[in-house]
């Protein structure tokens, strides 16, 4: 008992914590942040945004790792705005100038081949296919104008098995902001199907494209 | 008091065949090693009584024994397709539940991965049992039945949809067939008699590449020549992988328990056994490009040939597996005031 509560101690203490810092992961549409529900250009509305973000490292110019997150998995939801913010406690640098920050979009084959599980990768929270295992990696909702309708559009982006793996990872310059541009996104669109809900050549381009709207602010 | 003692001593029992039945000594190792190592008496109760409540159900009414009953070696006699609430139809036959510890993929297509997930498909899909996790779990917190089961399979506060899928794979996993009179002939216990010889060696020319032994089937996907049902026209395993080479292959099932489990095929289109022979030996088998290499010799058996390999396939049927007390209704948990 004694041993843990010194342990805790020394873990808690701010002398073994040089650092502290974080990133806020936040959408955007044209250069301002992603209000749910509301409609851009007259033409895109978003009402879902969720996706997992895994593995998250700091990489120092000499490529090591310098700080791996404790939380394997984060699903973020622009719904709680506290899921898109992510802390470090960085241990071995003051100062994060010429990191890398490098995380996963998704979840990777391993840990989509293992059994049920909790938090942030229970089947609740809807970012799991039902009819075939798989975790949804980027879940994207919304409407889109055309000819004064309004039409719905459902992005339910997975699939962890070749061709079709949809998880990616991604290194940018270590900035307190990382921006997922959605009309960056949206341009690249061809509108060909609006609902796409299974793992296939459609999942694989959106993700691509969703992984090219991410930019780091520095 | 009197409920408590028995319950234990059920406990006590159900743990001591599941570790015992768990890997007969002529089976290969299973997979779910860490579910098997996880395993305990009150997990197992806690997934029997679940399998068997149609509380997962939207509106109560059916359960997951109702499409894979224990007298049928957890599959749907009689029944082509498998029905969901309020009568709904649905696309494929229930296939039977035993051997799941040696099964790397789930359901006809493969569709899922792993025993905890598939669950999910059943419970959510709005043929079948149309509930959620999330209403599940409303309704297992305000029972009377689940929170004492729970906090012995897990612990205190610990009815979460995690458990609920894990609970249910561990009892699952128990479902061992292993005792059938030709299991009884490996381990030298019992003797064929000459047709049984015969049939055999005619499974052994012309079944055993894909229905292998000990288990009866590779667990593979195959395309066994079946004119797409006109029905659903159900593509098979193409649903999941969009690979064109994966047209219309679905897994291959098991040859045991047979009798049990009629009709046959993902979509019950034979109801006898003699059907699905004719089937094999008929020269007008699909002869799409996916047709198995196994099959594109054809196989001829003659009528004498189809009856001696009927008489051993009946050798595989496990009626100690289809009556093991310790695999139905639970009483003790779902009906305790009898």
């Amino acid at each position: 008992m004694k041993v843990f509560l010194i342990g805790a101690l020394l873990v808690c203490s701010p002398i073994f914590i040089k650092a502290q810092t974080h990133f806020k992961i936040d959408a955007t549409y044209a250069n301002r942040t992603l209000v749910l529900d509301s409609l851009y250009d007259n033409t895109y509305a978003i009402n879902k945004l969720r996706f997992y973000l895994s593995d998250i490292v700091l990489i120092d110019t000499n490529d090591r790792i310098i700080y791996t997150h404790p939380k394997k998995h984060i699903l973020v939801d622009l719904k709680h705005p506290t899921s898109q913010e992510v802390h470090f406690y960085n241990s071995l640098s003051d100062s994060t100038a010429n990191l890398r920050l490098q995380f996963g979009i998704g979840i990777d084959s391993t840990t989509n081949s293992k059994g049920a599980m909790a938090d942030d990768l229970d089947p609740v929270n809807g970012m799991y296919w039902t009819w075939q295992s798989g975790y949804i990696n980027v879940k994207i909702e919304g409407t889109k104008q055309r000819e004064e309708k309004s039409e719905e559009f459902q992005f339910h982006l997975g699939g962890f098995t070749a061709p079709y793996n949809t998880y990616r990872t991604i290194t940018r310059p270590y900035g307190s902001l990382i921006t997922i541009k959605m009309d960056q996104f949206f341009k690249q669109m061809t509108w060909e199907r609006m609902f796409i809900m299974r793992p296939g050549e459609e999942a694989v381009d959106l993700i691509n494209q969703f992984c090219t709207s991410i930019h780091s602010s520095l | 008091m009197k409920k408590v003692v028995a319950i234990a001593s059920i406990l006590i029992c159900v743990a001591s065949t599941w570790k015992a039945s768990l890997w007969p000594s002529h089976f290969p190792k299973p997979l779910y090693q860490r579910e098997i190592k996880e395993a305990t008496a009150a997990k197992i109760l806690l997934g029997r009584t679940l399998f068997y409540d149609p509380l997962l159900s939207a509106d109560n009414t059916i359960s997951c024994a109702s499409c894979h009953s224990p007298y049928n070696a957890f599959a749907h006699t009689d029944h082509k397709l498998s029905h969901g609430i309020r009568d709904s139809m649905g696309t494929r036959n229930a296939p039977a539940l035993f051997n799941l510890a040696w099964q790397p993929k789930l359901t006809w297509d493969g569709a899922s991965h792993h025993l905890d997930m598939q669950a999910l498909a059943p419970i959510t899909h709005p043929g079948e049992m149309a509930e959620s996790m999330e209403n599940i779990l409303k309704k297992l917190v305000s029972s009377n039945t689940y929170p004492p089961l729970f906090q012995d399979a897990y612990g205190k506060d610990s009815i979460t949809s995690q458990r609920i899928l894990k609970a249910l794979t561990q009892f699952q996993l128990t479902l061992v067939s292993s005792n059938a009179k030709y299991d009884r002939v490996k381990l030298n216990k019992d003797t064929f008699t000459s047709q049984e010889v015969l049939g055999y060696k005619l499974y052994q020319d012309n079944c055993r590449s894909c229905h292998a032994e000990p288990l009866f089937s590779m667990y593979s996907f195959k395309n066994n020549g079946l004119a797409p049902d006109t029905n659903n026209y159900d593509v098979g395993r193409y649903n999941v992988t969009n690979d064109q080479k994966d047209s219309f292959l679905f897994k291959i099932p098991s040859l045991r328990n047979l009798s049990y489990t009629y009709p046959y095929m993902h979509d019950g289109r034979f109801r006898k056994l003699r059907e699905v022979l004719n089937h094999y030996t008929s020269t007008t088998l699909s002869k799409n490009n996916n047709l198995s290499d196994e099959l594109k010799n054809g196989i001829s058996l003659t009528s004498n040939d189809k009856a001696d390999l009927i008489a051993f396939l009946l050798t595989l049927d496990d009626k100690a597996f289809i009556f093991n007390t310790d695999n139905n209704f639970p009483r003790v948990t779902l009906l305790p005031q009898e």
